[in-house]
């Protein structure tokens, strides 16, 4: 009965291999949020020495809050992302925008640059003036909670 | 010619001559009845009324959904014309064109005895119905032609799917559109022609079209009427199915008309993340170059892109915008609208396409209009056949 054992170790081999290669991948987006958390702290500490820690609170406010200073179109992240994070949300023209909750759309906030693309624009359109750190950590962390 | 009544100018006894007097029945001791119309041309008649029937349903009122079937029908409609042109020099004697290919002063005496409310009697067609068949069949012919062209200019599907091309294919479904108007027009005189040619007393009109029989005076001299000849009939049809064998034998050998060019992969990430990745071809270069300019405010919204990638995709829709198009379809859209010449839903050509559509389909596509891709399967591929146009449900919202 040797025969049968070497395809099963080989399996669990793989499969291991595969775990671990999982494991790893679900573990880099959260990494990449910490490092860019991580960041934005240190940006926010520069501009504001009194700065201690961000906030789901106050992200939660600021991602429901209706700014009247940017497009008329959309005043509120809420009018594309859907008041529910874990809700998907919808551009104007149709697109569906996948759910801003890290709980139900994992690698969110993973991809430095895409993040940075997206706090210009949106925060161009919706409050007429870029984010400062605080705003965007604060974000972050609300999205993050939930 | 003595069956076609008498020559013009020529005052020969006519039946029906007082208008109002009734036909003699055609079993008095004056007439007897003879075979004017052959079974081949019967069959063919009444094949051709319900093809064309559900041709002009499946074309004007199904045509998103019954394209294969109405091309099927189609195919139909060719064979059959095939048979009634070999029909028409090989059939009997009143199904052969010569029969009814009537001197242009004979067709005149005959319509202006029918203005005065007579009519000459002719035991195969009257020259005004002569001129009927020829005119549907004609129709029905450029209908073929330029269905067969639209069907592989725009769709590549069919006997032209790997030879039309798309500009082709454009001009012919317009053709095929107002052609379809024509026939619709041609059966509605047809119909007319045979009630008001009923009620001048020719008997038997609508019953010699089922069973063949019309009434002949028995006086005259019984006209020599040649027989068909199905045989000759058979082998020409069986030429013309070996040549069409050949033809789609060909055809199908030859390579695939290219598809349009794929999208961009930077212009359908970036711009294809808000809405549809709308297809450089729907506007013109100057409109493109002018939304690329604009991207802070995008239709109300701030599409900032980084300059250098912008550049890139700036060149890439300038290259293929609808100045570069080749189908005459798509360069119809080098027209916008002077007030908004960035939306492609403003302009002209795209209103024209969208006229049909009820408003109602608009509310029931999420972002509006403007969704494209919500009923065209095919449009991020440029092409927006009729084939993949799928209406959403009103049941799913």
């Amino acid at each position: 009965m040797t025969r049968p054992t070497t395809p099963v170790a080989a399996g669990l081999a793989v499969l291991a291999v595969f775990l671990s290669f999982s494991s790893r991948a679900a573990d880099a987006p959260s990494d990449a949020r910490g490092a860019l958390l991580a960041a934005l702290a240190v940006e926010a500490k520069a501009a504001d020495p009194a700065f201690s820690g961000f906030s789901a609170e106050r992200g939660a406010a600021f991602f429901a809050n209706k700014f009247a200073t940017g497009k008329p179109d959309t005043p509120s992240c809420t009018s594309c992302h859907s008041t529910d994070p874990r809700q998907p949300g919808q551009t104007r023209a149709g697109k569906a925008i996948a759910a801003m909750a890290v709980s139900v759309t994992a690698n969110r906030f993973s991809d430095p640059e895409k993040v940075a693309k997206w706090f210009e624009r949106n925060c161009n359109g919706v409050i007429g003036r870029t984010c400062s750190a605080g705003e965007k950590g604060d974000f972050l962390t609300f999205m993050s909670s939930r | 010619m003595s069956q076609h009544g008498a020559p013009p100018g020529q005052e020969a006894p006519k039946c029906g001559l007082d208008s109002g007097t009734p036909r003699p029945p055609p079993h008095d001791e004056n007439h007897h009845l003879i075979r004017v119309w052959d079974l081949g041309l019967r069959l063919f008649h009444w094949s051709l009324v319900a093809i064309v029937a559900f041709m002009i349903i499946s074309g004007f009122f199904l045509y998103k959904t019954s394209l294969a079937l109405h091309a099927a029908a189609g195919y139909a409609v060719m064979a059959l014309l095939t048979f009634r042109v070999v029909w028409g020099v090989f059939g009997s004697e009143f199904s052969r064109f010569r029969s009814f290919l009537f001197p242009v002063g004979h067709s005149a005496a005959y319509l202006r005895d029918l203005v005065r409310g007579r009519q000459d009697h002719h035991l195969g067609h009257t020259p005004l119905a002569a001129l009927m068949v020829f005119a549907l069949l004609a129709t029905l012919t450029a209908l073929s032609v330029s269905g067969v062209v639209a069907l592989g200019g725009e769709e590549q599907e069919g006997p032209l799917g790997r030879l039309a091309g798309m500009a082709a294919g454009d001009e012919a479904a317009i053709l095929h559109a107002l052609l379809a108007w024509g026939l619709v027009g041609l059966v509605a005189a047809h119909l007319m022609g045979v009630a008001v040619s009923s009620r001048l007393g020719e008997p038997r009109l609508v019953r010699a079209m089922l069973d063949g029989l019309k009434p002949a005076s028995r006086g005259a001299a019984p006209p020599a009427l040649r027989p068909g000849q199905p045989g000759r009939a058979l082998a020409a049809l069986l030429l013309c199915a070996a040549a069409v064998a050949a033809f789609l034998l060909w055809s199908g050998r030859l390579p695939p008309v290219p598809a349009p060019p794929a999208l961009d992969p930077s212009y359908r990430g970036e711009c294809g993340a808000c809405h549809c990745a709308y297809y450089p071809s729907l506007l013109p270069a100057a409109s493109w170059h002018t939304m690329m300019a604009g991207l802070t405010d995008h239709f109300g919204e701030d599409a900032r892109l980084d300059p250098p990638q912008a550049a890139a995709i700036e060149a890439w829709l300038l290259a293929h915008a609808a100045d570069a198009a080749e189908s005459g379809s798509a360069r119809r859209f080098l027209e916008v609208n002077p007030a908004k010449p960035l939306q492609i839903t403003a302009a002209p050509p795209w209103l024209e396409r969208h006229g049909r559509v009820e408003a109602g389909v608009f509310k029931r596509v999420k972002g509006g209009a403007g969704n494209c891709t919500a009923c065209h399967g095919d449009a991020e591929r440029g092409r927006f056949s009729y084939r993949k146009i799928q209406l959403p449900s009103e049941h799913a919202q």
